[in-house]
């Protein structure tokens, strides 16, 4: 996949992206990192980021009940929708002032990075 | 405008009962809290989302103390749901709160196949409408409200079409009646079933499925076309998107509901 340019990118790319790293049992590693790289960057004390926040605390739940290795299909795609919403609304909240553009942008970088290839 | 959302505190403190969550999805990201407890939780009279998760704090869940519950028009949620706003879900570490979110998919930058300009699309964004009860009930059976969309005008361009995409979340029955009047040029209507998928939008190739309800076809003027959509004989769909070519006016019709006929 070519690297995501905006926020509404990196979300209709999240199935075929998380697809690679779920195929290379990678799916619980690449979660994990994603949600401990951004978390911090919406901190509890900012209602208004909230729901993002929200989003990666209930990747963090599913990354953590995630096998290392031969994750079930069904957890897969679980994942693709946490991520996709994720992206969704947080592109949302920039256009809306609920996240700042450091914020958002950091969220897309991390993405590139960790999800992305 | 879905963000900043209603708090349900002020539902509590002031002793409504219950709080509901009645809004249109502003993005297929929305997700919303309350920090309160309750008792029940149900889908709505005005919802089109159908199926709408709840995730809440669970002490007997290990690792995470995440719970979740899926509830639809057929099965509410009744039982204690808890906030537990001092404890904190794991490994985020952030405080417990009920987070609740549609389990159907949405995408606004859904565009059918052979959509060029300057074809032109309109949305009407999916109502997402849960209540959640602060006192006992033994049960409540949820089933949501039939829902007409009607319209009459529309915004074509030359040589292009419209499309208009509805909300149609686990309906089971739909009535559609379209009638051109224009008394003089034929309108070339067509209805489409659409089930959504997580893709790249903007390319040749989207993998949103696209079922043909009634392909593309001359109405002539002052003649009217009548479709009925069941579950059994057409599918279920996320949603249903109707074609036009002439501005009008051109009344479309369209009723649904969740019980079949």
């Amino acid at each position: 996949m070519a690297t995501a340019l905006t926020l509404a990118q990196a979300a209709g790319q999240a199935y075929d992206n998380l697809h690679i790293h779920w195929l290379a049992n990678g799916l619980k590693a690449t979660l994990t990192t994603f949600w401990q790289t951004t978390l911090d960057s919406f901190p509890e004390s900012e209602p208004t980021s909230h729901p993002v926040s929200n989003w990666l605390t209930l990747i963090a739940g599913l990354a953590a009940t995630l096998p290392s290795t031969n994750v079930p299909i069904n957890q897969l795609t679980q994942a693709a929708q946490y991520v996709y919403r994720l992206c969704w609304m947080a592109s949302f909240l920039q256009t809306q002032g609920g996240i700042t553009n450091t914020q958002a942008s950091f969220l897309l970088a991390s993405y590139n990075v960790i999800i992305g290839f | 405008m879905s963000f900043p959302q209603p708090a349900a505190d002020d539902y509590a403190v002031n002793n409504y009962q219950l709080f509901r969550l009645n809004t249109p999805l502003s993005s297929p990201g929305d997700i919303y809290e309350s920090p309160q407890g309750g008792h029940l939780v149900c889908v709505g009279p005005q919802s089109d989302i159908a199926n709408i998760n709840v995730a809440y704090f669970d002490d007997q869940v290990p690792g995470t103390f995440l719970q979740f519950a899926t509830i639809s028009p057929t099965r509410s949620f009744v039982g204690f749901v808890s906030a537990r706003n001092e404890a904190r879900f794991a490994p985020a570490h952030r405080p417990g709160r009920i987070l609740c979110w549609a389990d159907d998919i949405y995408d606004p930058s859904f565009r059918p196949r052979g959509f060029t300009a300057p074809d032109t699309i309109e949305f009407v964004p999916p109502q997402l409408d849960m209540i959640q009860y602060f006192t006992p009930l033994s049960s409540v059976v949820p089933p949501r409200s039939d829902k007409t969309f009607v319209f009459q005008n529309y915004k074509v361009a030359t040589g292009g079409r419209d499309n208009i995409v509805v909300p149609y979340y686990g309906r089971k029955y739909c009535y559609v009646q379209f009638t051109n009047r224009n008394a003089v040029t034929a309108n070339i209507f067509g209805i489409t079933g659409v089930n959504y998928a997580i893709t790249q939008n903007g390319t040749s190739n989207p993998y949103t499925q696209e079922t043909a309800i009634r392909a593309p076809a001359s109405v002539a003027a002052g003649a009217s076309v009548t479709v009925v959509i069941t579950a059994q004989n057409q599918g279920m769909f996320d949603a249903l998107l109707f074609s036009v070519n002439e501005a009008g006016p051109a009344p479309l019709r369209v009723v649904m509901s969740d019980t079949g006929v």
